[in-house]
């Protein structure tokens, strides 16, 4: 596995090639749990967006999702990303995600730049993120565990079978779906399907989460939960892991450290909050 | 390798969630097949035969319909016979018996069809017999049959079938058109041989009789009255007619067979191919959201084409050969033709179904 530098400010800031499969599943003990205003020179980011552009092009017209756009998000920290239908925020989180590779501009991994070959993408992908979305997130007809499993399989070693399984019921616990292992998903509740959709995120021990409109379908009680959960995960003093978040939904605020608002694809920062439920 | 074994076993699962769609394509392609196999044979037989039937044509044919007159009393008249023989000798004239054959040897020729063509190059030429240039007896087997050899003891002559003959051969008749030779015995003998026929097989010969009316030792008026008058006696009255008059109205109907049941199996063909081509992109997107998630948690694009590969081969692409293939082996070489088409067809849409789901879980991704 190779890792390009290709950005000389950051070669100089770290030297040494990072190994994501370490990097992504062991914690860093001696670090303690950061919030952002204190002295984040001297931490390194999880992941930076550094001056993001991207643009459509729907036959002569052309649109600009992200117009130079730079974000930081630090471990243990929650990032909101807000604003209207169509100001970017899915694109924003797909760029983020290795899922799209922007027009301009770079996207560093624990103070690396990844190459974005196919492969590396998907390497990364599958180890460093995790997906939450609103739409597509589980596969009716096939049963709980094997919806949870699917991060193992691409594994740089695969994991299937009984030892798939088992770390499935793992991350259910971590859920509160403990043995929910062979029920069909189509038999799930909206929440529970969303719980589903968590567990698979953590099976695989990400270091960061990115949930495009995580509660958009579910009712107060179901989101509150699904942010509990997403906020104790976040905030794991243990764990280097964050949390990006694009929503419309209020009742997120006060889960989140930080809030940035994106409209015609330019990101500003709202307030900080630090209204800990 | 394993992530290749593992995907293409994934690929295999799918199918089974699919099972009424495989089923659904199986019926409809060998229903296709089945349905243009038995009319396209028809209609390839019927041209090859008009298209043969152009040689004869330039020869100024004239043949015979018959009225069987079974009121009155029949004599097994000779003169008919000889002056058939005779004309058929000097390459005047082309017949054939292909019904009635030894009728007293139940399994003459394994109880194939027979046809027996007598005489010269112009008639071996006619009906597209190998090696015309030999008038010398022998037989040959059809396309279609299994044996090695088979003995025909006829006439006095002990021949023996080896050679088969090619799958596209085909004879003529002035009557009933034309007919694949695939299952028939063909068997040559001389002129002579037809003195020697029983009764039977005699008039088969008399009714298929064409003169060829444009070659200079052509049949004489005196001749031709006389073969008319035996005809008669033996219980048959003939009206000539002329084959080149006829034969724009056998083409016609050639061409409205065509229509009538060709160009049906052709839009069913076509309508089964949107269907299957259809029902291929739905089988592909009630996959798509498992695609795309698999895609979100580290697959590559081509992880998921071997998935959506396996797939696609195993439902669509066997159960759309797989009832063509058993139709062709088991029935008949009639259905290799549709078999093939719907072979063409169905990689077509295989290959359309990969590219435009590919195209899909890329597009919805980024
Ligand atoms: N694949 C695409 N092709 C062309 N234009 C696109 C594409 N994806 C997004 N856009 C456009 O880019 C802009 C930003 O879209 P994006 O999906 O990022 O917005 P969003 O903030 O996530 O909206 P929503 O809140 O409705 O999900 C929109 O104007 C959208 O029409
Ligand atoms: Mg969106």
């Amino acid at each position: 596995m190779t890792i390009h530098t290709t950005d000389s400010t950051l070669a100089t800031d770290s030297t040494t090639v990072v190994n994501y499969d370490t990097v992504s599943a062991t914690a860093n003990p001696t670090q303690s749990p950061a919030s952002p205003e204190e002295g984040n020179t001297m931490i390194q980011p999880l992941l930076e967006l550094k001056r993001i552009t991207h643009r459509y092009h729907q036959g002569d017209s052309v649109i600009t999702a992200l117009d130079t756009v730079n974000l930081e998000l630090l471990p243990h920290e929650i990032v909101c990303i807000m604003g209207p239908s169509g100001g970017g925020k899915t694109t924003l989180l797909n760029i983020c995600g290795f899922l799209l590779q922007p027009d301009h501009g770079k996207v560093v991994v624990n103070g690396k730049v990844p190459d974005q070959s196919s492969s590396r993408r998907a390497r990364l992908r599958n180890q460093v993120f995790g997906y939450i979305r609103q739409d597509y997130a589980v596969i009716d007809h096939d049963k709980v565990w094997q919806n949870v499993a699917i991060p193992l399989e691409y594994r740089k070693k695969p994991i299937y079978g009984h030892k798939a399984k088992a770390l499935c019921s793992q991350a259910l616990a971590k859920v509160n779906l403990a043995g929910k292992e062979n029920v069909r998903v189509s038999q799930l509740s909206g929440g529970q399907k969303q719980r589903v959709a968590i567990a698979r995120c953590l099976v695989n021990d990400p270091s960061i989460i990115l949930a495009d409109e995580p509660t958009a379908a579910l009712d107060h009680e179901n989101a509150q939960e699904i942010m509990t959960l997403l906020r104790d995960w976040a905030h794991d003093p243990t764990q280097r892991h964050g949390l990006i978040l694009a929503t419309h939904d209020p009742r997120i605020i006060p889960y989140c450290d930080r809030i940035f608002s994106l409209q015609d694809g330019t990101l500003t920062q709202e307030s900080a909050t630090h209204l800990q439920a | 390798m394993r992530q290749f074994g593992h995907e293409v076993g994934n690929g295999i699962a799918l199918v089974a969630n699919h099972f009424i769609q495989v089923i659904t394509i199986m019926m409809l392609m060998g229903l296709v097949c089945f349905s243009i196999g038995m009319n396209l044979p028809i209609v390839t037989d019927k041209a090859i035969a008009l298209y043969q039937s152009q040689e004869l044509r330039a020869h100024d044919p004239v043949y015979f319909t018959a009225y069987y007159d079974d009121t009155r009393e029949k004599t097994e008249d000779q003169a008919s016979v000889n002056i058939l023989a005779n004309e058929l000798t000097k390459g005047t004239a082309v017949s054939y018996i292909s019904n009635d054959i030894e009728l007293s040897h139940k399994d003459f020729a394994n109880r194939h069809h027979v046809f027996i063509v007598m005489g010269s190059k112009a008639n071996l030429a006619v009906f597209g017999i190998p090696h015309p240039q030999s008038t010398k007896p022998r037989a040959y087997l059809g396309s279609a049959l299994t044996e090695t050899s088979i003995n025909l003891p006829i006439a006095g002559y002990k021949l023996t079938a080896r050679e088969h003959l090619p799958a596209n051969a085909s004879f003529f008749s002035p009557h009933g058109f034309g007919e694949s030779f695939a299952h028939y015995v063909v068997i040559v003998l001389p002129p002579s041989a037809l003195l020697r026929m029983d009764e039977a097989e005699k008039e088969n010969a008399l009714f298929n009789t064409v003169f060829l009316m444009n070659e200079p030792s052509h049949i004489s008026d005196h001749d031709l009255s006389a073969f008319l008058h035996s005809c008669h006696r033996r219980g048959m009255d003939f009206i000539p007619q002329n084959l080149s008059v006829d034969l724009p109205e056998q083409f016609r109907k050639v061409v409205a067979f065509t229509i009538s049941y060709v160009v049906p199996s052709l839009a069913l063909l076509i309508l089964v191919f949107f269907l299957f081509y259809s029902l291929g992109k739905t089988l592909v997107r009630e996959e798509m959201t498992e695609l795309r998630i698999r895609y979100l948690f580290g697959a590559t694009l081509g992880s998921l084409s071997i998935r959506v590969i396996t797939f696609l081969l195993l439902s669509l692409v066997i159960p759309a050969v797989l009832p063509t293939a058993l139709l062709a082996y088991w029935a008949q070489e009639k259905f290799v033709i549709p078999g093939i088409i719907i072979l063409i067809f169905t990689a077509i849409v295989f290959v359309l179904c990969t590219l435009t789901s590919m195209r899909t879980i890329k597009r919805s991704i980024s």
